[in-house]
C-alpha cells in the first residue's frame, strides 16, 4: 500500500506539474478544490488508473468511493486489485 | 410551410430530457414549438434545411448528454413543504392587473407591487444573509463586460449560446449618415431591413453581462490576497438570451443578480459555502416556501459536456435552491451555491499566499424569486405566510 500511494504521489505531482516545494500537497490534500487537477484532469487520471493497474473504474467506484486525495485513491485501487 | 419533426429519446436517461430540450432551441433558428412527449421530442418548424437536419442535430445533443464520465449524482440536501394557497397562472393574474407588461417573452416591465417586491427580497439577501460574512464588501458593476474577460471565465466555450454581443456603429461619418439615411428612408427602423454589420459595426468589444461575479474577479486580477479570503456582494443586470426557451416561466432576457462572492483559500470558500446554505434554508423555511435545495449543474453548450456536468456533480460544485411552481407542477431555480475550485483564480491570476485562490459564489434572481413566491402566495397579502408579510410590512413603514 505504501509503495503504490508513493507511486500515485509521483505520478500526480509529474503529470498535473505539481511544485516540488508546493507545501500543500500530501497525500491527503484535497486535488480537486485545491485546484490541482480538473475535470479534463480527473478523466485522464481515471485513464491512467485503469491502464496501469489493469483495473476498471465504473461510475459506480466513483459514487461509492471517496477519490479526492491520493490516499483515498490508492485505498481504491489497493482494494480494487484486492478484489 | 410547418414541419414536425419527431426524435425517440430511447437513449437518453429522462433526467436529462429537460437538457436537451432547452438546448434543442439553439439547434436551428426556424424552430416554431419543442414539446416532449411520449418518450419523444417533438420539434415544430419551418427550417428550409427540412426536418432530417434538424433530427440529425437533435441526436449530436443526444450524444453529448448521454451518460456522463462521472455519473450523474443526485443529492437534495433540503426539502421544505410550504402551503401554497395560491394556485393560479401568477402571470396572467400579473399582466391581467397590469403588474407586469411583457414586452416579449422574457423581458418586462415590472410595476407595483412587484418592484417593491424585488427590492425587498433583494434587502432581504443582503441583510440576512450576506452581511452575517465578516469584513463583507459590497461593490457596483457595469451592466456590460470586456469580451477578453469573458474569455479568461471560460464563457466563450462554455455557454456560447447565451451571449448577447453589444456593438454600435463605426467612427465614421459616411457610415453613421447613411444608416441614418437608411432609418430615415425606410420610415423608421424595421426589422426586416437587412443591415450590413460588417460594413456598419465593428467587432464587439464587449457583451452584456451574464453572470454578476465575473466583474469581481476581473478587479481582483494579479492580486494577492491576505488572511484566508474576501467576501463580497453586489447586484448587477446580467443578461442570457435563450432562444425559444424565454417562453418558459422565469427565464428572463434581462435580469437582477445579486450575488454574494467569496474569494480565498479553499476551506474558507467551502466554509462559507455551506454557512450560505443554512441561511439559505432558513430564510426558505421562515418564508414557508415550497422548495428543495438539490445537486445541479451547469447547462454547458459544448461537446464536453458530460465531462463538465459530470464532474460538477461528482465534486458537488453546484446546489440550486428551486421553488415550485404550483399552477405548473413544476420547480424553477431561484438561487444556486456555486464552487470553483481554482478555475477564475488561476485565469484572473488571483492569489492568496503563493496559490491561486479559489472561489465560490451565492446567487440570487431576484424576479425569479419574486415570480415564485407570488405564484406560491399570489398578489393578496393576507395569504402570504405572516412572518414574510410582517417583514416586509416593516421594510415599506421604514422605507428602507
Amino acid at each position: 500500500m505504501e509503495e503504490l500511494l508513493q507511486q500515485l504521489e509521483d505520478y500526480i505531482r509529474e503529470r498535473y506539474e505539481i511544485d516540488e516545494n508546493d507545501e500543500d500537497f500530501d497525500a491527503d490534500v484535497h486535488l480537486f478544490d485545491y485546484g490541482y487537477i480538473d475535470s479534463i484532469g480527473a478523466t485522464a487520471l481515471i485513464a491512467h488508473i485503469e491502464k496501469t493497474y489493469g483495473i476498471q473504474v465504473t461510475q459506480q467506484d466513483l459514487m461509492l468511493h471517496p477519490m479526492n486525495t491520493v490516499r483515498e485513491i490508492a485505498t481504491f485501487i489497493h482494494s480494487k486489485i484486492a478484489r | 410551410m410547418t414541419n414536425e419533426c419527431v426524435i425517440s429519446l430511447q437513449r437518453l436517461d429522462p433526467s436529462q430530457h429537460g437538457q436537451l430540450k432547452y438546448a434543442a432551441a439553439f439547434v436551428d433558428e426556424h424552430i416554431e414549438d419543442i414539446r416532449l412527449e411520449d418518450g419523444a421530442i417533438r420539434i415544430t418548424h419551418r427550417s428550409p434545411a427540412g426536418s432530417e437536419r434538424i433530427a440529425d442535430r437533435v441526436e449530436r445533443l443526444i450524444d453529448r448528454f448521454s451518460k456522463g464520465d462521472f455519473g450523474f449524482k443526485e443529492a437534495n440536501l433540503f426539502e421544505h413543504s410550504g402551503p401554497m394557497p395560491y394556485r393560479g397562472d401568477i402571470v396572467a393574474e400579473l399582466v391581467r392587473t397590469k403588474t407586469i407588461k411583457m414586452l416579449e417573452p422574457g423581458l418586462f416591465i415590472f410595476r407595483e407591487p412587484f418592484s417593491s417586491l424585488m427590492r425587498f427580497l433583494d434587502w432581504s439577501f443582503v441583510t440576512r444573509i450576506a452581511k452575517r460574512f465578516e469584513g463583507l464588501g459590497e461593490e457596483q458593476y457595469p451592466a456590460v463586460i470586456h469580451a477578453e474577460t469573458l474569455n479568461k471565465t471560460n464563457h466563450f466555450t462554455s455557454f456560447p449560446e447565451h451571449i448577447h454581443f453589444l456593438t454600435h456603429l463605426r467612427e465614421d461619418l459616411d457610415v453613421i449618415e447613411a444608416f441614418s439615411q437608411s432609418v430615415r428612408e425606410a420610415g423608421g427602423w424595421k426589422a426586416e431591413t437587412p443591415l450590413p454589420l460588417d460594413v456598419h459595426m465593428p467587432k464587439p468589444r464587449f457583451t452584456m453581462n451574464p453572470s454578476t461575479c465575473y466583474h469581481c474577479y476581473e478587479g481582483l486580477q494579479d492580486e494577492t490576497l491576505e488572511g484566508d479570503g474576501i467576501a463580497v456582494t453586489a447586484i448587477a443586470k446580467c443578461h442570457r438570451f435563450e432562444g425559444k426557451n424565454h417562453i418558459d416561466f422565469g427565464r428572463l432576457l434581462d435580469f437582477s443578480m445579486r450575488e454574494i462572492i467569496f474569494v480565498g483559500k479553499p476551506d474558507y470558500v467551502k466554509e462559507n459555502r455551506l454557512r450560505s446554505i443554512e441561511y439559505l434554508k432558513e430564510l426558505a423555511a421562515e418564508w414557508e416556501l415550497d422548495s428543495v435545495i438539490e445537486l445541479a449543474n451547469d447547462p454547458f453548450f459544448t461537446n464536453d459536456f458530460q465531462v463538465k456536468a459530470s464532474f460538477q456533480r461528482q465534486q458537488e460544485m453546484k446546489y440550486e435552491l428551486r421553488l415550485t411552481i404550483p399552477y405548473l407542477d413544476k420547480s424553477i431555480a431561484c438561487s444556486s451555491v456555486n464552487f470553483h475550485s481554482t478555475t477564475f483564480g488561476n485565469a484572473f491570476n488571483i492569489k492568496i499566499g503563493k496559490r491561486s485562490a479559489v472561489t465560490g459564489c451565492v446567487g440570487f434572481g431576484i424576479e425569479r424569486w419574486a415570480f415564485a413566491f407570488l405564484a406560491q402566495f399570489g398578489l393578496d397579502e393576507a395569504l402570504w405566510p405572516k412572518a414574510f408579510r410582517e417583514q416586509y410590512r416593516e421594510w415599506q413603514e421604514k422605507g428602507l
